[in-house]
């Protein structure tokens, strides 16, 4: 029998238990896999068809230890299940710690949803000697139970087999009752029968289960209830209440604590019938384990990420630096070759100093960035990236940050070039809303992959010799300013009790360079792509900010007149030499001009009254300003400045060279330049997520104000204090 | 003159894909965050993501 709609199939279960890595299977999608907990913070859809024809939409939620509404996560997963109601969930399970993705399986059962368990990483439990029968596990609970190995796709086209089967039963919704104890248990059937007899949000839920859900605290649950009817609703709390406190009074407890318990003794029960055996002494560590022993220990752990940091910079540095200087040399060879083919006049302007020179600085960098994305790749595939978080949690604890705050600052660049905006959304994994919101306004700090180019093209200019090393300490620098400034917001603004976080620590995995090349491709391509558009489009409104209006008729005819008096004197002395040098200043002297009355002129200059004391001229200004649309553009407008200021055809200087000749520029400017690009407001789109993920537009604007400020004074330090000790040449 | 004319073409085309994009910005993207960063636009075309609730706010 084929169906005639599709049938829906979720997918459920704990972070990292492999839900977007089966979605990827199943579907054919490439959605970005990390072997970290958090990758999927919104559900997403895709497409599945049966060898039957039959066809089934598929959705990965995002991954959850429990349906309780603790964090973002959870609602999303918890009122998708009981908004769209789907045919089927299959709930994924690492079958080599399946002990504790049970806890969320008996969740489901108790839910009543259509459920098959997806036993994954069946390989990963083998080699940790880990026996499983899926058939007598599928007997006790009364569910499917199928052995997948989700990577290869071993065992899915049974699982979706198995999927198929239970949607064409299209069942009722059957939820697992579980004994809480004879004090739960009597609250619970007390709370029941009010839910059932006054049809309290019964539409949306089983009764049960909603009692369930009010001992257990959940604010989500007890909010929709007393808005739905605060009559009934109280008469729950009130029951809450006197249950709670009972079991403080007789067990020194609370009800969650008493359902969390018992939960883990049912998970242990189905276990014990020989469900699962270990072939190995259990004490004995595996593989994983033995490597921790030392990647993560107290002492050698941060010194050896450390090392790893340093190494990764000394790798993209090194092996970047020619096929760099080969794109620069291209770039080069085409601004010649376009000023000798197209005639004067704006348009060769715009495509030499607007499109070449701008958004060619940028591109210039894709080697090193590919470099960087490679490095980056092998540290998270491996699973050493969720070494790094676990590592830093210890720190974040000292700042009042959350540990799953780590793994939002990894994403926003804490080993550079990542981008804050997927690290403002991995914020949402935090549950206490002043930690999030610490997190949120702290993240952009990180060194992102638009803030490298400006980063890379400074540190090869005034820093040639000490690169990946200046690298290094820049991104300590990232890390220390962002918690002080999370440690100053949580002692100030959002002060608060912190929230206590267990970190889970994947198993290393070999990354296969499939994989690797996959994600540094698609890295990679994200940042072409957005140099040819974005960065394009910004290049030429900011080259026509700098060219026009132009100068006005006066001044033109005082340099023509300056001109014309040099060259009649040149004719009288006859000394070819220095009338070419003398034109040439006056050339020189006319396009500085010509710049500083340019819109984008006028207001770098206007900037100059406050920008004198971080050091920054009014083309630094301009690029700044350009940089909050995306902070890639500091360079191409740099580039596109110093292109326009430049006057002798055959002067085909990189930017770093030009930047290196100017006298206004010197190693402290470009260190004062450096710490405010790190540390300003963030770009146009952080911005905007943060407003959008704070639900207020009060904090998107105040992480442009504090930002700035903060940075304005880091680099006023920088600057005035390099000065004062005579750095500035 | 063509090349004013051309130059002015090109501004006015980079404006309106400029405007356009803030304004999806604005008006709430419905990719996966839209900001076109290295590592966080890569969805596949076979895929579509689903409206998420906003989380709730935190004030």
């Amino acid at each position: 029998m084929s169906m005639a709609t599709p049938i829906t199939i979720a997918l459920a279960g704990n972070p990292n238990a492999g839900k977007t890595t089966l979605f990827n299977t199943l579907t054919g999608a490439r959605q970005h896999v990390g072997n970290y907990p958090g990758v999927t913070v919104e559900k997403k859809a895709g497409a599945y068809t049966f060898p039957s024809g039959d066809e089934a939409t598929i959705i990965d939620l995002p991954g959850t230890y429990s349906l309780t509404a603790y964090s973002v996560e959870e609602v999303v997963a918890r009122d998708y299940l009981v908004q769209e109601k789907p045919d089927v969930v299959i709930n994924i399970t690492d079958a080599s710690n399946l002990e504790r993705n049970l806890y969320l399986s008996t969740q489901f059962l108790e839910f009543g949803v259509p459920m098959i368990i997806a036993l994954n990483m069946i390989d990963v439990a083998q080699d940790r000697g880990i026996s499983l029968d899926a058939q007598k596990l599928s007997a006790l609970l009364k569910v499917p139970v199928v052995p997948i190995i989700a990577r290869s796709g071993k065992g899915t086209t049974e699982l979706m087999a198995a999927a198929l089967e239970l949607a064409r039963q299209n069942a009722p919704w059957d939820p697992l009752y579980i004994s809480y104890g004879e004090d739960v248990d009597l609250a619970l059937q007390t709370m029941a029968q009010r839910i059932s007899a006054t049809g309290f949000m019964t539409d949306s839920y089983a009764p049960r289960w909603l009692a369930l859900k009010y001992l257990e605290g959940d604010s989500q649950i007890r909010e929709k209830g007393s808005k739905a009817d605060p009559v009934v609703d109280g008469e729950l709390q009130e029951i809450v209440a006197k249950v709670s406190e009972h079991l403080l009074k007789t067990m020194e407890t609370y009800p969650e604590a008493i359902i969390a318990d018992h939960r883990y003794g049912y998970i242990k029960s189905v276990l014990r019938q020989e469900v699962i055996t270990h072939k190995f002494d259990i004490d004995r560590l595996h593989a994983s384990d033995r490597i921790d022993k030392v990647l993560t220990n107290r002492f050698m752990g941060p010194l050896i990420m450390l090392g790893v940091l340093l190494g990764l910079y000394k790798f993209t540095f090194t092996y970047s630096q020619l096929p760099v200087s080969w794109f620069a040399a291209f770039f080069g060879w085409l601004s010649a070759n376009l000023n000798t083919l197209l005639p004067d006049g704006h348009l060769k302007s715009m495509l030499i100093s607007g499109v070449i020179d701008g958004m060619g600085g940028v591109l210039g960098f894709v080697p090193l960035i590919m470099f960087m994305f490679f490095g980056i790749a092998i540290l998270e595939d491996s699973g050493y990236l969720a070494r790094v978080a676990f590592m830093m949690d210890r720190v974040f604890r000292i700042f009042g940050l959350h540990g799953s705050s780590v793994m939002a600052y990894i994403v926003s660049g804490g080993i550079a070039g990542g981008c804050a905006v997927p690290g403002v959304m991995a914020a949402r994994t935090l549950r206490s809303p002043r930690e999030r919101l610490a997190t949120l306004l702290t993240v952009s700090f990180m060194n992102c992959g638009a803030k490298l180019p400006v980063l890379a093209l400074l540190t090869a200019t005034f820093f040639s010799r000490s690169q990946a090393q200046l690298m290094f300490l820049l991104t300590l620098l990232a890390w220390v300013v962002a918690l002080t400034a999370a440690k100053i917001l949580r002692l100030t603004v959002l002060r608060g009790e912190s929230t206590p976080f267990v970190m889970e620590l994947p198993p290393y995995r070999f990354p296969t360079f499939r994989g690797l090349v996959i994600h540094t491709w698609e890295r990679t391509w994200q940042y072409i792509k957005k140099a040819g558009t974005t960065i394009l489009a910004i290049s030429i409104l900011i080259w026509a900010m700098m060219t026009f209006p132009g100068l006005p008729q006066s001044e033109e005819e005082n340099f023509s007149r300056q001109r014309q008096e040099i060259t009649a004197s040149a004719a009288q002395n006859a000394d070819a030499q220095q009338l070419k040098e003398q034109l040439a200043a006056i050339d020189t002297a006319q396009a500085g001009s010509t710049l500083r009355h340019s819109l984008a002129g006028r207001i770098g200059t206007a900037m100059e009254t406050v920008s004198w004391l971080p050091g920054f001229d009014w083309r630094t200004n301009i690029a700044l300003v350009g940089g909050f649309a995306a902070k890639e553009v500091i360079v191409t407008t740099l580039g596109t400045a110093y292109s326009l200021g430049q006057t002798d055809p055959e002067d085909n200087a990189t930017l770093s060279e030009t930047l290196a000749k100017d006298p206004r520029w010197n190693p402290v400017v470009a260190l004062a330049l450096i710490v405010f690009v790190m540390f300003y407001a963030p770009c146009f789109v952080t911005v905007v997520c943060i407003s959008r993920e704070s639900g207020s537009w009060k904090w998107g604007l105040f992480s442009i104000c504090f930002n700035t400020a903060f940075a304005f004074l880091l680099a006023t330090l920088v600057y005035q204090g390099g000065r004062l000790m005579g750095f500035a040449g | 003159m063509w090349q004013n004319i051309i130059i002015l073409f090109i501004i006015v085309a980079c404006m309106f894909f400029i405007g356009r994009r803030i304004r999806s910005q604005l008006g709430g993207s419905k990719t996966s965050c839209g900001c076109s960063c290295s590592g966080c636009d890569d969805k596949s075309a076979k895929t579509e993501n689903c409206e998420t609730k906003p989380p709730p706010p935190l004030h």
